[in-house]
């Protein structure tokens, strides 16, 4: 089933189903490698828990949390978060 | 530029680019080493670092332009970068690949090699991807892709001749393995690609020996810069009706925008030259960047962590640079001491001594600090804690309507506004830049710092650093709420993502900090050089004449009487009291006279003002020769008060005088003004470059000058009514 990344926990495993921002947004996350099929880890939570930290296969990215409401996502294996 | 027509030394030139964080700018160090000019392109005030090296017979020229993610030019950097890469002149460029991370940094190559450009790849940091066990066969992956790759360390240099010499072998036409490979993006969209380029072709659109291919799938993108560019051309119309309706029909088909679905086919391209050619390790996914982030970016310790550094960066900067400070002082007494004994009393020795010297001496002992200072800002963003730093603020710092990148341009701003100004341009959205650029000028740079040494270390000795860091407090806490308060009125509406990379933890090399280092104490001495050095003349000028025989005259006969009857007296006790009234008569003589020169009568202009803030025409003075540069008010003040022809322990007199003239409360009141007031003229000409657009820049200059003051009000009165006066 299919939610927004900014739902995820600390530690999610999860797949991009589809990115839903528009036009420079999107862009921005496509040049940093968001894309459908790609899986990512929630790493953190910034300390106010805004902004969050995800791993994109080894590169460190860094979104606001209302900035990850589009991305959807779907979990990819069992969650070992907190 | 690029071949240019002496047929005897060939000369090649070369365009650096690269993600940002893929240590281009370590391998361009290694290249040209402290051998570099730091330029603007185009009308724009980004960076763009130029450097020459001679080898083999050749001169080759290298330009290190902004760091990039990809061509769809996003931030101004990146337009900037792109510009370049299109427009500059360039024989061969030289992507730069972060060989850790393949797979985003291959998504710029591969729109590179759609360029149609020569091209050579730099697998940089090689040996992290050896040692994490990841297998390349780059000989095969050379062959799909078309282009050299070559392999290098930037940090020791290792691979940097190769890659040079590649690069040299491309630039001559004469490297074996060079041919073009496109990524195929589907029957749908290449007919799309076909069909926009061939109408291109029609309206003779110039491609400046780019394929037609690649501008026909920025239009496919909606790519506003190229969408501008063909607008602007004869007959654009049937292209754009035509970008308009394959948009709409692409759209329709696959359900998803084109630039999407041409991002995805790169990515595909990508992957599929990696599975064949990469054969990865299993990944450790607790690497030691993951652990320190673990610690720095912590709920509890982040912050304390944060403050810890902050004070490390203050304590280096001002504890550590008072020892090469003193040097510099006592170095510049000497001179003027040595100069004024060795030459006649004239009108030229004292422009020599008090103007020249005087002020650009002032002026240079402050010179450590602010290298220690770029040397520990360097080391912040070499190890990547500067993106932390943004990371953890980027809460705080949206509540002000502002980036958490904004706090790295306000963090340079103790430093000095120009670069803070500058460093604005990271941020993507022009709101985002013009409300930080509006309150950067609110922090205290280092060109404050002088006033503030010598009003606290005047009126409160035994708090001087108290004073000063609750200063520094202050001047974040009032850019923090001018921020919020323009938020709120003047930029109300959307703001701009803020999606970032977080690059790994570092270890920072002593080269890059110490080139950086000596970047910004070159600019901060070709600001004293040139402004300050004119400006001290002018001051000096202004403050001398006109020349006033009368008044000179009738002091001279006063003085002279008192001398006479110095010689004539006996008793030690009245000879201790007419020296006293000596000294006395020829402060009043020199006070006297300044009244009534050009800077007095400035000085007196503007002093019902600044009256009910205490201060007098001298500070009225000092404050507006600050805005040439904000270090010169304690030179002015220099001027002012210190009697000519008396070059001791300059501080210590001025210090003095300005202790008679002035109650510890009026000193406040005007360290709080010159925290706030109008930034200087080299930072005021930045922030119009930068905003590009006047009606700000006078906002800027207005709302500073109004701020300072009421602050400055409240600061005298509420003292006065406190009981402090």
């Amino acid at each position: 089933m299919d939610t927004p990344l900014s739902l995820c926990r600390e530690g999610d495993r999860v797949t991009i189903k589809k990115l839903t921002g528009h036009g420079g947004f999107k862009k921005r996350l496509l040049d940093l490698g968001f894309r459908k099929g790609k899986e990512l880890t929630v790493v953190r939570y910034a300390p106010l828990r805004d902004p969050m930290e995800v791993d994109l296969s080894g590169s460190h990215i860094s979104l606001r949390v209302e900035e990850a409401d589009h991305i959807e996502v779907t979990p990819t294996s069992e969650t070992h978060g907190k | 530029m690029a071949n240019n027509q002496v047929p005897l030394t060939d000369s090649y030139t070369f365009a650096l680019t690269g993600n940002p964080n893929c240590g281009k700018t370590s391998i361009f160090n290694e290249i040209t080493g402290a051998n570099q000019k730091v330029g603007n392109w185009g009308g724009v005030t980004v960076d763009v670092k130029t450097g020459s090296i001679r080898r083999t017979g050749a001169k080759l020229y290298f330009t290190d332009i902004p760091g990039t993610y990809s061509l769809s030019a996003y931030t101004m950097e990146e337009i900037v970068a792109r510009d370049y890469i299109i427009n500059g002149n360039t024989d061969v460029i030289i992507d730069v690949v972060d060989s850790t991370n393949l797979e985003r940094n291959l998504y710029l190559a591969i729109q590179l090699l759609e360029l149609g450009k020569p091209l050579v790849l730099a697998f940089n940091m090689y040996d992290e991807l050896t040692r994490s066990g990841t297998r390349v066969d780059t000989e095969q992956l050379s062959h799909l892709l078309g282009v050299p790759i070559c392999f290098t360390v930037g940090r020791t240099g290792k691979g940097i001749d190769t890659l040079l010499d590649t690069a040299v072998q491309v630039a001559k036409d004469s490297y074996p393995t060079q041919h073009s490979v496109n990524v195929q993006y589907g029957p749908e969209l290449e007919e799309a690609i076909e069909k926009l380029s061939s109408l291109l072709d029609q309206i003779d659109f110039d491609r400046r020996g780019i394929e037609m291919r690649w501008y026909a799938l920025k239009l496919l993108e909606a790519d506003e810069v190229i969408t501008k560019q063909v607008q602007e051309l004869s007959g654009s119309e049937a292209v754009l009706s035509e970008q308009q309706a394959q948009m709409e029909r692409i759209e329709a088909l696959y359900h998803e925008d084109a630039a999407t679905l041409i991002s995805e086919k790169r990515y595909g391209f990508i992957l599929g030259a990696m599975g064949e050619t990469v054969k990865r390790a299993p990944v450790d996914r607790i690497g030691l960047s993951e652990k320190i982030d673990g610690i720095m970016t912590n709920r509890f310790l982040a912050y304390p962590i944060f403050a810890a550094f902050m004070w490390l960066l203050f304590q280096a900067t001002f504890t550590l640079g008072a020892y090469p400070m003193e040097w510099f002082e006592s170095g510049v007494a000497w001179l003027s001491e040595t100069l004024q004994a060795a030459m006649n009393p004239s009108m030229f020795r004292s422009l020599l001594v008090d103007g020249i010297i005087g002020g650009v001496g002032g002026v240079l002992v402050f010179l450590p600090n602010i290298l220690i200072l770029f040397f520990g800002i360097s080391i912040l963003e070499d190890t990547g804690y500067m993106a932390r730093i943004a990371f953890i603020m980027d809460k705080m710092m949206h509540r002000i309507g502002l980036h958490g990148k904004s706090f790295i341009p306000l963090i340079m701003g103790i430093g000095c506004n120009v670069p803070a100004i500058m460093a604005a341009r990271t941020l993507e959205s022009n709101r985002d830049r013009i409300l930080t650029i509006l309150i950067a000028p609110l922090i205290s740079c280092s060109a404050r710092l002088p006033v503030y040494i010598l009003f606290a270390g005047t009126f409160f000795p035994r708090n001087a650093g108290n004073i000063i860091f609750m200063l520094y407090f202050f001047s974040f806490f009032f850019a923090f709420f001018m921020g919020f308060l323009f938020k709120k009125s003047l930029f109300k509406g959307e703001e701009f993502p803020f999606v970032m990379e977080l690059p790994p933890y570092r270890v920072p090399t002593l080269k890059s900090a110490l080139i950086h280092m000596w970047e910004k104490g070159k600019h901060y001495l070709q600001k004293m050089g040139g402004v300050v050095l004119i400006f001290s003349i002018v001051i000096w000028f202004l403050s001398n004449f006109p020349v006033q025989t009368e008044v000179t005259q009738q002091y001279d006969q006063q003085i002279n009487n008192l001398e006479t009857r110095i010689a004539q007296t006996y008793s030690e006790s009245s000879e201790e009291k007419l020296s006293y009234e000596l000294e006395e008569l020829r402060t009043e003589k020199h006070r006297e006279i300044m009244k009534n020169t050009y800077i007095g009568k400035s000085g007196r202009l503007i002093e019902p003002v600044l009256r009910p803030l205490g201060f007098d025409w001298r500070m009225g003075v000092s404050l507006i020769t600050g805005f040439i540069a904000k270090e010169v008010v304690v030179s002015t003040l220099g001027v002012l008060f210190t009697v000519g022809g008396e070059a001791d322990e300059e501080s210590q007199v001025l210090q003095n005088a300005l202790r008679r003239a002035y109650t510890p409360l009026t000193g406040l009141a005007f360290l709080f003004f010159v925290m706030l007031y109008t930034p200087c003229i080299v930072a005021l000409v930045t922030l119009v470059r930068e905003v590009q657009s006047w009606k700000w820049s006078l906002f800027s200059l207005g709302y500073q000058i109004a701020l300072a003051w009421t602050i400055a009000f409240l600061v005298r009165w509420g003292g006065i009514v406190l009981g402090f006066a």
